[in-house]
């Protein structure tokens, strides 16, 4: 019997040598009892340092001054399972790891201590890099289809120099779309500018991007280079060119037109070889149809043109997009946000999203306002996600709200006349309680005839 | 000589990143003639840098920091004496005794890496 112990304890340890997850287990004072060859790897601490020591000292976590999922087992004599967290090794590294743990207990079922087993997901982090890079496209992320096409085409779009139009709602990333194009043309080496031409008067608008002479105007004491001179060989990005006058749609024809321009107050022309992006988040040919826009410059900009569909059309994208941001701001803001809680995850798939992408990393932001680390919860994103009720519901949770109401109404008057007015019945086909069948009768105001069905019958 | 810790209880905070209180000394001779404590959030580096600034810290004592934590400290003009463990007031009495920090240092620490073993309080110090 002694020896068949010693042969299975001898075992264990095999196995807990050979295994590529670490392992330690703690006493009651949380002092180190035993520690694996991978914990001694993933953690930097020999073992022979490790072994009676502090297991905070050792372990090195972010969890162990608040949330330890150790002092959770000890406590509450239960295992929990993959909690992400990191430590810092003593390389000072930080090294993202995946906790579980136990409660370490005898054979009588004597709770001796805690073990936890933690994973290096170092290189799975990695791959999920990869991965996501592949549905990258400059600052741009997406796996939906319709995105997959524009990030198919775009390369060869980007290398033929032709105008390119964008449109698409506010915040649907028309600007990173432009930008995109840029770096993956010739140009990419020249400077890629960007205005805003909805954001400007005329005027301000024409010596902004035209330049203007000294003299030109009152103010004007030097000579000042456009947009168009400053990006030279490179790329002008033309941001809501919808909203633009008729009279600074003519001066812009005629640069497409001639690839010249005349600064404000000057009489000679300048050349240019700049590649203009137009983006619009309007109707183009409704306003040619309206005569708000001229029809010769929609065709002179309207040679490829991309539409980015509204985040609400792509929410397949949302983890990832969250993901995204997830991983932009902690790199911005040096923060450990690990991900985004199922419950908050949820709200957003049941958001609508009308600011789009822009909304979205807003509430990603507004989340890293509020959780230092760890999880982003539902209680850390914006009021008006958290209150799924009234005025803060999307528009179109809330045409099926209405609809899921009115089918509700309409399904309970048809199955009371089908039941002969009987309310009883109709409540127990209806698979309700008679007083919830009343409470939504007073709900809906569904009036119904005085006398109950089953009077009816009983006096027949 | 103005020094931060990083305090956890009645220790050193085991990892710096996720502490939240700062004791602070203001250490004359062999002396710690004032003392303070302030809760902090690490992440907010600005702030942090900002109170140590105000503070007039010279050197900040902590467990296990990350390496851009630790630059970005270094950076302010503050040393760090980081990868250290243990009960703070021996931590305090050692230092006062001009005793070098390599009896606090966490395992794993290897001297010329983390804590760099060079925190050895000398007699121009203080």
């Amino acid at each position: 019997m002694d020896k068949k112990k010693q042969f299975s304890e001898a075992a264990n340890e095999i196995i807990l040598e050979s295994i590529s997850d670490g392992v330690f287990t703690v006493d009651h004072n949380w002092r180190i009892m035993t520690f694996n060859r991978a914990a001694e790897q993933i953690t930097g601490t020999p073992r022979e340092e490790a072994i009676g020591r502090f297991c905070w000292e050792v372990f090195r976590s972010n969890m162990c001054e608040g949330d330890c999922a150790l002092k959770r087992t000890m406590k509450e004599n239960k295992s929990f399972v993959s909690t992400s967290t990191y430590i810092i090794n003593n390389r000072q590294k930080r090294v993202p790891i995946g906790v579980s743990t136990s409660p370490l207990q005898n054979e009588k079922g004597e709770v001796l201590g805690g073990v936890e087993t933690f994973r290096d997901r170092t290189l799975v982090e990695e791959l999920r890099r990869e991965i996501t890079a592949s549905y990258a496209l400059g600052d741009m992320v997406s796996r939906s289809v319709v995105m997959q096409k524009i990030f198919n085409i775009l390369p060869q779009v980007a290398e033929s120099d032709s105008t390119v139009l964008i449109d698409g709602e506010t915040g649907t990333g028309k600007g990173l779309m432009a930008s995109a194009i840029h770096n993956h043309s010739g140009r990419k080496d020249e400077p890629f500018v960007a205005i805003n031409c909805g954001a400007l008067p005329d005027s301000l608008l024409e010596s902004e991007l035209f330049g203007y002479k000294a003299g030109a105007f009152t103010g004007a004491d030097k000579d000042k280079p456009g947009l168009f001179q400053a990006a030279g060989r490179g790329t002008i990005f033309l941001d809501e060119i919808g909203d633009t006058s008729a009279a600074f749609q003519v001066r812009l024809l005629r640069v497409l037109e001639d690839k010249e321009f005349q600064p404000l107050g000057s009489v000679e022309k300048c050349k240019t070889d700049t590649r203009i992006i137009a983006a619009t988040n309007l109707d183009l040919e409704e306003k040619v149809a309206d005569g708000s826009f001229r029809q010769d410059l929609f065709y002179r900009i309207n040679i490829v043109r991309f539409r980015l569909p509204p985040l609400r059309e792509r929410k397949e994208d949302l983890p990832l997009l969250v993901e995204h941001f997830i991983e932009k701001l902690n790199h911005i803001k040096e923060r450990y946000i690990t991900r985004l809680s199922k419950e908050a995850m949820a709200l957003l798939l049941a958001h609508d999203f009308p600011g789009n992408i822009r909304e979205l990393e807003n509430i990603i932001e507004h989340g890293f306002v509020l959780c230092q680390e760890g999880e982003i919860g539902k209680e850390h994103l914006p009021a008006y996600l958290q209150d799924g009720s009234g005025a803060n519901v999307s528009p179109s949770s809330r045409y099926l709200l209405t609809n899921l109401h009115k089918s509700e109404a309409d399904c309970i008057v048809e199955t009371i006349v089908r039941c002969g007015y009987n309310r009883l019945a109709a409540a127990k086909e209806l698979g309700m309680h008679k007083s919830t069948l009343f409470r939504k009768l007073k709900k809906y105001r569904i009036e119904l005839p005085g006398p109950d069905g089953r009077s009816n019958r009983s006096r027949k | 000589m103005k020094i931060a810790i990083t305090v956890w209880g009645n220790r050193i905070s085991p990892v710096f990143d996720a502490a939240s209180t700062l004791l602070l000394l203001d250490v004359d001779g062999n002396d710690v003639v004032d003392r303070e404590v302030r809760v902090f959030q690490p992440n907010r580096y600005e702030s942090f840098l900002a109170l140590l600034k105000e503070k007039g810290i010279e050197l900040l004592i902590c467990g296990a920091m990350c390496e851009t934590a630790v630059r970005r400290v270094e950076a302010s003009g503050v040393e760090v004496a980081s990868f250290l463990a243990g009960e703070v007031e021996a931590l305090i009495e050692g230092y006062l005794k001009k005793r070098d920090f390599s009896e606090f240092s966490m395992p794993g620490c290897r001297h010329g890496r983390c804590c760099r073993g060079r925190y050895k309080r000398v007699e121009s110090q203080g």
